[in-house]
């Protein structure tokens, strides 16, 4: 469904990205892993347009969609949850994510915007205040169901873990697991090899701005460069 | 006497209302101190004139096409300045200099053009009419300039709080790139904030040649300098704040006529702001939140 070819990109001077080849079938939910200044943000920023390739080309079943602009690459069915979140802090709940809907083809926003609340009663209880009032675990559920509001296919995700209690991470891995389910298709991008690893089917490991290694979550889970890299000495304890 | 004097203040302010609107919209929703507007209001002025005296038509049509004139000139600001120069990474001092750049050529062009003399409208009932309240007269002129800058802040504040277009205007006030993200088009955004924002100003512009009866190549400058003040006034990207910081500045100078004479008018007035600022650095309404309604 997502297929990135030979992709490079990067600020302006040296490219940061260099040859990123990944693909993401229907349905799939797979997960980039990295440290810091690997270059996560860089990809999925690329694939969403913010960011223009320098080389490669970025399909979505099977229509070119790098150099376009971000909102007919949203349009197109992709959107992403930015790193960090950012929702808009002074617009209201609500408004977050109505203007999320802005980019949506076809109807149907005002029963997203039903099951999200259904999903996020916090969210429906506090929809009259500002969006930057809301706790951190908060903020991530509704910069998610921002970016569902526009009805994507297929949804990015930059490090929803950042900054948050594991109990909130776990809840929130939990709703990426259903709404996979129901069938929507996921890239997830995280430092946090172990669970990413263990909600993906797939894998893959970028450092340095290239891809070093990709296989199936499990065997990445186990391979011992990555439990050195990534996973560090709690995984040998949990081992 | 006093009533009278109160009806010139707010009359008056409400012209730099209207012009400050547009000028705090594009800073509050873009980020942009867009010093070509003092040139887009006298253009304004120049173009609702041609077409009162050339094409003979009546005031409001000449107003409406002044807007749209000056409108289309916010928007070529933004398509030879301030969107090459954010493209470019260009720092925001960097966007002020091609504003004034920019404002030199227009005004230069207008000097070719129309000449440097002082003219004035002809005649008309805009200006002439006028009726009697509490002892005051009441120019029609002044009801339309305080009737459209209420209309102006309403309606904009309604159009950001309550439309989608609104909501997608806050957005980008708040981040672009969060804005594209949601399928804003944020360029087409823009631009239609530039062409609020100049339409305001030219609509401005014939209103206050109307109030002064003149016009010149050169009567942007004093202008730009009340815009940046309410501006700051009423606190940067806020429309009420605009309103009534434009407001506040009429009432000022023409009190500073009433008890000083009309040779300190400016430097009355913008020591009265200088003390306000003093006393309330942040201006009248703290929010630095943009557009605010
Ligand atoms: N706006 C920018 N301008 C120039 N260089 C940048 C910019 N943003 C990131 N970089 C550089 O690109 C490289 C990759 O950064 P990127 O943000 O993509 O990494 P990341 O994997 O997302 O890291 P993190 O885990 O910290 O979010 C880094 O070396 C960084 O210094
Ligand atoms: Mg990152």
């Amino acid at each position: 469904m997502l297929e990135v070819v030979g992709l490079s990109s990067g600020y302006g001077g040296p490219a940061v990205l260099k040859d990123v080849s990944l693909h993401v079938g229907a349905g799939e939910i797979v997960t980039v892993i990295g440290t810091n200044g690997a270059g996560k943000t860089t990809l999925l920023n690329t694939l969403a347009g913010l960011l223009r390739p320098l080389g490669g080309v970025v399909r979505l079943d099977g229509e070119p969609i790098s150099g376009r602009p971000t909102e007919k690459i949203v349009r197109a069915g992709l959107s992403l949850v930015p790193e960090g979140r950012q929702v808009i802090a002074p617009l209201s709940v609500e408004e977050n994510l109505r203007v999320g809907a802005y980019g949506r083809k076809g109807g149907g926003s005002a029963d997203t915007l039903a099951a999200i609340y259904d999903r996020f009663p916090r969210l429906k209880e506090r929809r009259r205040q500002p969006a930057g009032l809301l706790s951190g675990g908060e903020q991530q559920m509704l910069a998610i169901g921002r970016a569902l509001m526009a009805g994507p296919r297929v949804l990015l995700l930059d490090e929803p873990s950042m900054g948050l209690a594991p109990l909130i991470v776990s809840e929130i891995f939990a709703l990426l697991d259903e709404l996979n389910k129901q069938g929507l298709t996921v890239l997830l991008v995280e430092q946090n090899a172990r669970k990413a690893l263990a909600l993906a089917k797939r894998g893959y490991v970028l450092e340095g701005g290239r891809i070093v290694l990709e296989g199936p979550a499990e065997q990445l889970a186990r391979s011992p460069a990555i439990v050195e890299a990534y996973l560090g000495a709690s995984a040998e304890v949990a081992a | 006497m006093l009533v009278q004097q109160l009806v010139n203040g707010v009359s008056l302010g409400a012209i730099y209302a209207v012009f400050a609107i547009g000028f705090t919209l594009v800073f509050g929703v873009m980020n942009v101190l867009n010093l070509s507007q003092g040139a887009v209001f006298m253009w304004g002025a120049y173009v609702g004139l041609e077409v009162v005296r050339t094409l003979a038509l009546p005031l409001p049509l000449a107003i409406l096409a002044a807007a749209t004139a000056a409108g289309l000139l916010g928007v070529l600001s933004e398509v030879l300045v301030f969107r090459p120069l954010q493209r470019r990474g260009a720092h925001r001092w960097m966007g002020m200099v091609g504003g004034l750049a920019l404002a030199r050529i227009l005004i230069g062009l207008a000097q070719e053009i129309f000449g440097t003399q002082v003219v004035r409208y002809p005649d008309n009932a805009l200006a002439g009419a006028a009726l009697e309240l509490l002892g005051a007269r009441l120019q029609l002129l002044q009801i339309v300039a305080i009737g459209a800058a209420l209309l102006m802040v309403i309606a904009l504040a309604a159009l950001l709080r309550y439309t989608n277009v609104g909501r997608a205007i806050r957005t980008v006030a708040f981040s672009e790139n969060v804005a594209r993200l949601v399928g804003v088009p944020v360029d087409r955004i823009r631009l239609m904030t530039f062409f609020v924002s100049g339409a305001l100003a030219g609509g401005a512009g014939v209103l206050w040649s109307l109030l002064f009866q003149s016009v010149s190549p050169f009567m942007g400058d004093g202008i730009l300098l009340k815009g940046l003040t309410v501006l700051i006034l009423g606190g940067l990207g806020n429309i009420v704040g605009a309103l009534v910081g434009g407001v506040l500045l009429g009432l000022v100078e023409v009190a500073s006529v009433v008890v000083v004479g009309s040779g300190y008018r400016d430097a009355v007035g913008f020591g009265i702001v200088l003390l306000i600022l003093l006393t309330r650095p942040t201006g009248l309404f703290a929010t630095r939140e943009t557009t605010r309604a």
